[in-house]
């Protein structure tokens, strides 16, 4: 590894070191109830939205009535983009004069944004209008993200509260996120984007002259205000189809070290607020520490194995089939890393193109759970819920009722964790095991053997877990993926969300016991060792046997 | 004609496919009430 890739590295964990506290902070306060900075400003915002909407602010929800609440909103949000997607020919904003987006594709984008996905079986350039971009595609990319953070919330606060029948009010969380974090945030990124020459324009195509002499249309749309939330809000959907690897998306190694930061800040800054809106900043240190080391592990074998490149090739060159050369083999492992340990999805370079291992990589990654350091408010409660199965494990171990800061881990919870655990592994498993045995979705897979196999399972783990990087080599516009994988993405987005929630309810109608002598500590480095032992060992049983006989399998036939 | 009518249907079939699908989560809802009750406000003032 030279000079040049460290740098990117430190420079990146420095940036997150010097900035995801502060921000953690301003989470905590903004997510914590009370006053908070900014409500000057705010504050008269939400009170309007919220009398416009019909919201009573003071008025929290039980479980179940958030849970329905986002429920609702969602499906709302879900039907009104599919419309919007098929109605944009004779919308305004189309320079390009696009047609409406054909019903099945329509169905996967919709899904695939209200979901935080960004899943992307079409090409940006010649399939949406700018305002299906705008007001479609931009909007659930700030709300789908803002659903993730309430949803983390509502389970902080089941378990920091006592014998609460509520767990806040899900209208509330969503206008507080978008408004005070995803917005203002946003609108820096884009403009420094915008700065580095990102484009942001509304008109059409420029058209220009080749050298050659042929007619060339240079495609323009408002890609800064686009990629800036695309990457904060761990969304991950390119206006471009080469998404974060068009120079028009992302120009220079600065704007490339501040999108891969961009999608990491949130997640990690969630784990500080976490330790300080439960009281106890070494909680939060020690589920930060477990999201690190995943990350940073993945990240140091992406880039280890890229470097490395392919021996078939070159043993001594690093492989750059499929990277941009300004970037390099290093800095597109990194991304890939992030990008996947994150539910965000954007790429920069071709991961269908990496070698068998450095492209495992970015799989398994995704089938941690999206835990490292996770999507925007998903990462927070997954690791919370590998939290509770590690607290769990350690009560089995020693013959005790199991306890997270205070709270008693019973029967129910149990339940709704192993459900938790089931419903991603299954929607993956059971729609990539159909595909390679239908005539119709095997036409769609470009390679075979086993690099062909883990193309269908790289899209069904990135669909189920929401993360929505595409490996390649899959022609995913089919009716069949369209329909398949936009169900794997609700069902794998939706029903854990429920569970969570369901957790969240029962825990925060508990009343705390007070830590003794036998209680495991959990803000502690053995219990974050712990933490990532469980994650481990929980993802090797479930997925081991599909990745031996895919990029394990393809390793050992090179 | 005939192709403005299979777009409908097919539009139909995929905006009530979105809609049962949220369906489905709601019965999910009801279904882990079943494992840890609703906590419904109701129902606690009805318990106090």
């Amino acid at each position: 590894v030279s000079g040049a890739n460290w740098l990117q590295l430190v420079s990146l964990v420095g940036a997150l070191l010097a900035t995801a506290p502060l921000l953690g902070a301003y989470l905590a306060r903004v997510l914590g109830g009370g006053a908070s900075p900014g409500d000057r400003f705010f504050l008269p915002v939400e009170r309007a939205l919220y009398r416009v909407a019909g919201v009573d602010p003071g008025r929290e929800q039980p479980w179940n009535v958030y849970a329905l609440s986002l429920l609702a909103f969602s499906a709302v949000s879900m039907v009104g983009l599919y419309l919007l997607e098929r109605v944009q020919g004779a919308l305004p904003l189309n320079p390009t004069e696009v047609g409406g987006v054909p019903s099945a594709l329509a169905f996967n984008t919709a899904a695939s944004f209200v979901t935080n996905t960004n899943w992307q079986n079409y090409a940006g350039e010649s399939t949406m209008s700018h305002l299906t971009q705008m007001a479609g595609l931009t909007v659930q990319n700030f709300v789908s993200a803002a659903v993730g953070i309430a949803v983390a919330v509502a389970l902080v606060r089941g378990l920091i509260r006592r014998r609460s029948a509520t767990i806040g009010n899900f209208w509330v969380d969503l206008t507080r996120v978008t408004i005070r974090v995803l917005v203002p945030l946003a609108a820096v990124i884009a403009l420094l984007l915008a700065s580095q020459c990102v484009v942001q324009s509304l008109r059409g195509p420029a058209h220009a002259r080749t050298v050659e002499g042929a007619a060339q249309a240079i495609y323009r749309a408002p890609i800064a205000s686009q990629e800036a939330i695309k990457e904060l809000g761990t969304n991950g959907g390119g206006i471009a189809n080469a998404n974060s690897a068009h120079p028009f998306e992302n120009p220079t190694a600065l704007t490339n070290l501040v999108e891969n930061w961009a999608l990491l800040v949130i997640p990690f800054a969630l784990a500080f607020a976490f330790g300080r809106l439960v009281g106890d900043r070494r909680q939060g240190w020690a589920l930060l520490a477990a999201m690190f080391v995943l990350w940073i592990a993945s990240a140091g074998l992406a880039m280890h194995f890229e470097l490395d490149g392919n021996p078939r090739i070159d043993a001594s060159a690093p492989n750059m089939e499929g990277k941009e050369v300004r970037f390099g083999a290093a800095a597109s492992g990194l991304f890939a890393a992030s990008t996947t340990g994150t539910s965000t999805g954007a790429v920069i370079a071709s991961h269908d193109s990496f070698t068998p291992l450095g492209g495992a990589v970015p799989l398994a990654n995704m089938m941690l759970g999206e835990v490292s350091p996770g999507g925007v408010g998903a990462g927070l409660y997954g690791i919370l819920i590998f939290a509770l199965l590690a607290v769990f494990i350690a009560g089995l171990m020693v013959g005790r009722t199991p306890e997270y800061l205070g709270k008693k881990i019973q029967a129910a919870e149990m339940k709704l964790v192993v459900l938790y655990l089931l419903v991603v592994p299954t929607l993956i498993l059971a729609f990539a095991s159909v595909s390679v045995l239908l005539d119709t979705a095997k036409n769609s897979i470009l390679n075979s053997g086993a690099h062909g196999l883990s193309e269908v399972v790289y899209a069904f783990t990135s669909a189920a877990n929401n993360n929505g990087s595409a490996f390649g080599g899959l022609s995913g516009n089919t009716d069949w993926f369209n329909t398949t994988l936009g169900l794997a993405m609700l069902g794998g987005r939706f029903l854990p969300i429920v569970l969570v929630l369901a957790i969240a309810g029962s825990l925060a109608r508990k009343q705390p016991v007070p830590a003794t002598a036998g209680t495991f500590p959990t803000g502690t480095p053995l219990f974050a060792g712990l933490l990532v032992g469980v994650i481990l060992i929980m993802v090797g049983l479930t997925y081991f046997p599909v990745l031996a006989l895919g990029p394990l399998l393809e390793h050992l036939s090179l | 004609l005939r192709a403005s009518y299979d777009t409908a249907v097919r539009d139909v079939i995929f905006v009530l496919g979105a809609l049962g699908f949220f369906a489905a989560a709601v019965l999910f809802v009801r279904a882990c009430e079943l494992v840890v009750g609703p906590g419904s406000t109701l129902e606690e003032r009805r318990e106090r």
